[in-house]
């Protein structure tokens, strides 16, 4: 068992604040026989409208953030991928084309890997260090062909409060950065929820996981339907930024920032696969 | 991404944002478009002839404003006096199918359908409709061909941005067409999703209110969908009342124009007011 992580600088907490990019390669997937109108266009709100409030919000927020993005998503628009770097964010693996990595057997999730961070190179002229399952599905084997490919992070199991390193075959290297419904929009959203009470429940998460010392893994998305793309909807994220803010007890970081801190810090024998 | 507010096109009368109600009829088409028959609980959609309308129409002439409806032929052949009521009232009759025909067709056969509902639409109102949404929101890569050449100025089906841009036509951006993206599916503005989910009707005040409030405050371009029809509508009262009450909350605000779409088309068309001249290319590609 590792010893659980100490945050940096006496904080009590961390905060981790993520953008799932799920674009045009959502509606894709779903149906590729369905012509991209209509009801099949939120993923390109998110591109053309949703992303840009994001990266607004972060700006005068002043946060960096982790962005997980599907590489034929980031070739697609080359405008957003550009100003997420130039705002200082991290950029991160979210399959080629969002596939379920739980539909494909190794060698199949080995080329999807292979093709997304050639993407990322054309893209963002490097590889991805993170990279976070496209709807949380992925299969047994997948987080040791990540440590076997370099990467530095996953990001897609509810497991646990705290970050933690896996052992996977290999490799001792790979940090797991838990995330969960609660704290994410589209959990939300897909409900119908309101903006407002989506304002109260991540208050009401943040507070508790605060409390417990643990990783807030704030999960948003661009999109138009269940992501926090609409102007009504970035009210409940700017007041959670507020909250965090106001705190001077709470460390705000990407998710390669966590990672490396917890690789750093992690005592005691990493956690099986 | 939107420009700065120094290169923002212009909305009709110098408005800080225009508000569209759109209102699709959605009639026993739906279950008849679907082969089931409309009785029992699938009878909801005769509430729109029945008591829907009538009711909109009467919050609309209240606060004195024109909507647009979007009637499938179908039902525009049920109930001819009640389409021809609406043109009377000032409002406008746009078309959304013949059986709200909602899956992807053959090209010959949603062509044979666009151009019967257009047929219909026409006679019935004594004008051809200049306005289209897709019934559910599907669209294939040929639709706005048809209807660019029936003579439509504007479709209203897409979700991918908050003002009108130029509808894609033959895969360009086209000076003769505009689109007007409407939020459908997303759980904003179109009543659907939220009573098929259970939201209670002071939740959908709430919501509507603060997306108007939102909206009012970024791009400025209102647009609600809802249906007359029970069940996954707000033709009854209570629901209905969601409408009246927010009519009175937006009317309460300075520089809101309400707008048929035949109207805002036209003017978004005139090329000087920056409307076909987005920042970026918006819309589908292959
Ligand atoms: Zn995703
Ligand atoms: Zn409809």
């Amino acid at each position: 068992m590792t010893a659980d992580v100490r945050w940096p600088d006496g904080a009590r907490s961390a905060v981790a604040v993520t953008v799932n990019f799920d674009g045009e390669s959502v509606e894709r997937t779903a149906d590729p026989d369905a012509p991209q109108w209509g009801r099949f266009s939120y993923g390109r709100y998110g591109a053309q409208v949703g992303v840009h409030r994001l990266l607004d919000l972060f700006e005068r927020s002043g946060v960096a953030a982790t962005f997980f993005i599907p590489a034929w998503d980031a070739e697609r628009h080359p405008d957003v991928a550009e100003r997420v770097v130039a705002g200082g964010h991290e950029v991160a693996g979210h399959g080629y084309h969002h596939e379920d990595f739980s539909a494909l057997d190794i060698e199949q999730q080995r080329d999807v890997l292979k093709r997304s961070e050639q993407g990322f190179e054309r893209a963002f002229g490097q590889r991805p260090a993170g990279w976070r399952a496209p709807d949380g599905l992925m299969s047994a084997e997948t987080r040791s062909l990540l440590a076997e490919r370099g990467y530095e992070y996953e990001s897609s199991f509810p497991d646990d409060d705290l970050p933690y390193v896996v052992a996977t075959e290999g490799s001792d290297r790979l940090v797991e950065l838990p995330v969960f419904a609660g704290a994410s929009d589209h959990h939300y959203y897909r409900a119908h929820r309101l903006p407002a009470v989506v304002e109260r429940a991540w208050q009401d998460e943040f507070d508790a996981v605060h409390r417990a010392g643990g990783l807030f893994n704030l999960t948003l998305h661009p999109r138009g339907d269940y992501g926090s793309g609409r102007a009504v909807r970035i009210g409940p994220i700017e007041a959670l930024l507020k909250t965090v803010a106001r705190r001077d007890d709470v460390w705000v970081a990407t998710c390669r920032e966590i990672a490396a801190h917890t690789l750093a810090t992690a005592a005691g024998a990493p956690l099986p696969a | 991404m939107p420009p700065a507010s120094d290169e923002r096109p212009q909305w009709p009368d110098g408005a800080k944002c225009i508000a569209a109600i759109t209102v699709d009829w959605d009639g026993h088409s739906l279950e008849v478009g679907r082969d089931l028959e409309p009785v029992g609980i699938r009878a909801a959609g005769g509430y729109s002839a029945r008591r829907g309308v009538h009711r909109m129409l009467d919050i609309f002439g209240r606060h004195e404003i024109a909507a647009t409806f979007f009637v499938p032929g179908y039902d525009a052949e049920q109930h001819a006096n009640g389409v021809r009521e609406l043109i009377a009232a000032g409002h406008e009759v746009g078309a959304h199918g013949y059986t709200h025909e909602s899956g992807v067709l053959g090209r010959e056969e949603e062509q044979e359908l666009l151009e019967r509902s257009h047929a219909i639409l026409s006679d019935v109102t004594g004008t051809p409709p200049v306005g289209w949404r897709s019934p559910s929101g599907r669209k294939t890569h040929w639709t706005t061909s048809v209807l660019r050449r029936l003579g439509y100025i504007y479709e209203s089906s897409d979700k991918d941005y908050e003002r009108p841009y130029p509808t894609v036509v033959e895969g360009e951006p086209s000076t003769e067409m505009i689109e007007f993206p409407n939020n459908t599916l997303g759980p904003g503005l179109d009543d659907a999703p939220l009573w098929t989910a259970g939201v209670a009707p002071y939740e959908v005040l709430d919501l509507w209110k603060a997306e108007f409030d939102a909206i009012y405050a970024d791009e400025g371009y209102f647009v609600l969908t809802f249906h007359p029809r029970a069940g996954f509508g707000t033709g009854t009262p209570a629901r209905a009342h969601v409408v009246d009450e927010l009519l009175t909350h937006i009317r309460a605000h300075d520089g809101v124009h309400f707008t048929r779409f035949d109207e805002l088309a036209r003017w978004c068309l005139e090329a000087d007011h920056g409307f076909l001249d987005p920042p970026a290319r918006i819309g589908g590609r292959p």
